[in-house]
């Protein structure tokens, strides 16, 4: 009973004792710093603030995962009818294989400057360039699960007789989806980096302009509380991508 | 010529050729508005010395940091891996912390780095932090998953645990270490740019910053370029390591 | 005193069971098997019937549920803590990483001992592969690194030589050839060595004894002596002797796998 107790108590400190150092090391190192200028806030205080702005983060909150959750979607729908696309008219290979490789080797964050200034500084904007993160992730997924598919697979549809739409619906799609989910929860963590990213350049509303406009207000609380929110935000996003994941999985195998 | 085509290299030379008379074309005709210059246009960023020696300067400051990010990255990453793999309590809180700092958009960490390190390391430091997770997570599930027949034998053999870690699990992970070391190249690169916008004095991001807010699109394109060809060049050059090693280290 | 006690490798009444989802299955029971020293003994069965279990457990690889084990005077776990078990797989478990010779000689370095280069060589060359030291497994055919495999099994002098399905992934012309040249090398180094195998050819032509197993649970079917001259190359191999001990053996196993089948039924 007492070590089943103890047990309870346990297991959740064996993962999150990393995250507990790193909230201690921060909250000592503020308290030393403390002595000598005012200028780290500590963990608690940020929390306070958070709680007691809350209607001031809530609707910069809600800009900013609005922007994340609806170019993710967008990105990694298109890079999936891409694929397809790929797949139907047999170019994928050339396409695929470059397109692999700038995913792996190409910071695309670099291209938000220029992105804002080709098209401005608006919410299209943002979205577009929150899409163009998923879009490659998606498109590489989804066309490696088609092309993962058994000849024999395709060899026996055709000898059925089955059309290109029927084999699109009943071997293309599934696979494509559990792919394309996959591709959902690797993007996951990095779309809410793009839409802050964009924010905080160009000042668009959100959770990113915070940082901006607290650096200028010389506000450490304030930049510090948006970090925190948006961190835990982002946190959530994967852990959600991580169960669709495991859900899809569970439901196609 | 059908013979020349299929030659893979020239068939990609012809592509890029292709890529930037497009590109040209494009950039001339205005089609995708004046924020999208031409090449020959963007080659005007570099067209005096002075314009040169900024790029030289900003370049020199951002590959510099990348270095050391990089190196610092990879080395926590490796340690850290290392231990997780040794010490089996530890694995579970080094994985969450591990994979908390992938989800965490690095942005987030700007505002607390520049307070405790300063605007000047902040690019450094949001570097190290975003080369670490692939290099970790690709060295730790190399360590992981280890063959079964080799711990097999190394069981019948009688060999002790440090011995089929040294002999057997190291090397076998080796390939996928330095898969994540090539995709921390280009992490470490994109870490350090993104801190050079939290207010660091020099570097390729201050540049882009500087030129998006003066709409100097020639310099802007150039800088966003160099800082890709970084990027790049680290890639092809830890994947040849990488064939390398593979050639090495697995079957 | 039990005649097992003076055997090289004794089995006594092991059962093992294992945990499928909620229900637990029954791979082994109670086995028996007693092996004179420097004797070769061979063991079939269907597939299934938990013939790699035992040898996982002979290897200390497994702990089983009930009996016990000895090899000599010792444990399985002894045995593998002094390093005097040899083993090979049907996966050759080879390291890409290295070299013909020094795949060789890994067991010393996985013990911590020095290496015997002298050693590494004299097997290198008992099982053909001399001129190939500096060679990397890739570089080899399936047969020759099944070869590097069976030097390796030998290089720390095991007591007991354990053998599970080692020719099972090569093609028959190979396998045939293999067969031969393992019997030369045992012949020359005379180890107690027990092979896992679902060819029956193979069984009768590598064993002093060969054992039948069936499946669910895993249990020992029929016994057969193996009473031919060695070495059993194809004069032997295709006298009417063999080959009608081969179809006993067969229809022993197809009995066997008739037999598991029935008892698999669930009730």
């Amino acid at each position: 009973m007492v070590t089943r107790a103890l047990a309870l108590v346990m297991a959740p400190l064996e993962r999150l004792w990393a995250l507990a150092a790193v909230m201690l090391v921060w909250h000592v190192y503020a308290v030393i710093q403390g002595f000598n200028r005012i200028v780290l806030p500590t963990p608690l205080s940020v929390l306070a603030n958070i709680v007691e702005e809350w209607p001031l983060y809530a609707p910069k909150l809600a800009l900013t995962m609005t922007v994340a959750i609806a170019g993710l979607i967008l990105g990694a729908a298109l890079g999936a009818l891409g694929a397809i696309a790929a797949w139907i008219s047999r170019i994928a290979s050339a396409f695929v294989a470059t397109s692999a490789l700038v995913v792996r080797s190409v910071p695309f964050v670099v291209f938000i400057p220029i992105l804002s200034r080709m098209m401005g500084y608006n919410v299209t904007m943002e979205i577009t360039i929150v899409a163009l993160l998923s879009f490659f992730p998606s498109f590489v997924l989804v066309s490696s699960g088609l092309s993962a598919l058994p000849p024999s697979a395709l060899d026996v549809s055709r000898a059925f007789g089955a059309t290109t739409i029927k084999r699109l619906i009943y071997i293309a799609l599934p696979i494509s989806l559990t792919n394309l989910v996959a591709a959902l929860r690797l993007s996951a963590a990095r779309v809410v980096l793009g839409a802050m990213v964009a924010e905080f350049l160009t000042g668009l509303d959100g959770l990113g302009s915070v940082f901006l406009l607290a650096r200028a207000d010389l506000e450490s609380e304030r930049a510090l509380g948006a970090a925190v929110i948006a961190a835990a935000a982002a946190l959530i996003l994967v852990q959600v991508g991580e169960a669709l994941e495991r859900w899809m999985n569970r439901r196609m195998t | 010529m059908a013979r020349v085509l299929e030659q893979g290299w020239l068939r990609s030379l012809l592509g890029f050729a292709l890529f930037f008379i497009l590109w040209e074309t494009a950039g001339r005709t205005g089609a995708l508005g004046a924020s999208f210059p031409s090449l020959s246009e963007i080659a005007t960023a570099f067209d005096t010395p002075v314009k040169r020696g900024l790029f030289t300067r900003s370049m020199a400051v951002t590959v510099h940091s990348s270095l050391i990010a990089f190196a610092v990255g990879a080395a926590i990453a490796v340690g850290l891996a290392l231990i997780s793999a040794v010490l089996p309590s530890l694995e579970n809180g080094i994985d969450s912390l591990a994979s908390g700092i992938y989800a965490i958009p690095a942005i987030a960490f700007g505002p607390i780095l520049i307070l405790i390190a300063g605007p000047e390391t902040t690019p450094i430091v949001l570097g190290v932090l975003s080369a670490f997770f692939p290099i970790y997570g690709a060295f730790v599930s190399g360590l992981r998953f280890t063959p079964s027949a080799y711990l097999d034998l190394s069981g019948a053999l009688g060999a002790s645990r440090a011995r089929a870690f040294l002999l057997l699990k190291v090397p076998h992970a080796m390939p996928a270490l330095i898969d994540g070391l090539r995709l921390g190249a280009p992490g470490a690169i994109l870490g350090v740019v993104l801190g050079e916008w939290f207010g660091a004095p020099r570097g390729l991001g201050v540049v882009i910053v500087g030129s998006m807010q003066n709409v100097r699109i020639p310099q802007l394109w150039a800088a966003a370029l160099l800082v890709v060809a970084c990027s790049l060049i680290a890639y092809f050059a830890l994947s040849a390591l990488h064939r390398l090693c593979v050639r090495r280290f697995a079957w | 005193m039990s005649a097992a006690s003076s055997a090289a490798l004794a089995v006594e009444g092991i059962s093992k069971s294992f945990r499928l989802g909620r229900e637990s299955f029954q791979a082994l029971r109670g086995i028996d098997l007693a092996l004179a020293a420097g004797e070769f003994v061979s063991v079939v069965g269907p597939s299934g019937c938990g013939k790699s279990t035992l040898l996982r457990i002979i290897a200390g690889l497994e702990t089983p549920d009930a009996g016990r084990v000895t090899i000599g005077s010792s444990t399985p776990a002894e045995t593998t803590a002094a390093h005097r078990l040899g083993i090979a797989f049907q996966d050759h478990a080879l390291l890409p990483w290295l070299s013909v010779a020094e795949n060789i000689a890994l067991p010393y370095r996985l013990a911590g001992m020095t290496v015997d280069q002298a050693r590494v060589q004299e097997l290198a060359r008992l099982v053909g592969l001399g001129d190939f030291l500096r060679a990397r497994p890739r570089q080899l055919s399936g047969g020759m690194r099944q070869r590097v495999s069976i030097a390796r099994a030998m290089v720390l002098k095991p007591v007991v030589l354990l053998l599970d399905e080692p020719f099972g992934a090569l093609d028959l012309v190979t396998r045939r050839h293999l067969n031969l040249e393992m019997q030369r090398i045992w012949g020359e180094l005379g180890t107690t060595a027990l092979l896992i195998t679902h060819s029956v050819d193979e069984a009768v032509q590598f064993g002093n004894r060969v054992f039948v197993m069936a499946a669910r649970p895993g249990r020992m079917h029929a016994e057969f002596a193996v009473k031919l001259p060695r070495p059993r190359d194809r004069r032997v191999t295709a006298s009417p002797e063999f080959v009608a001990l081969v179809q006993k053996v067969a229809a022993a196993l197809d009995d066997a796998t008739a037999a598991s089948t029935a008892s698999g039924m669930p009730g």
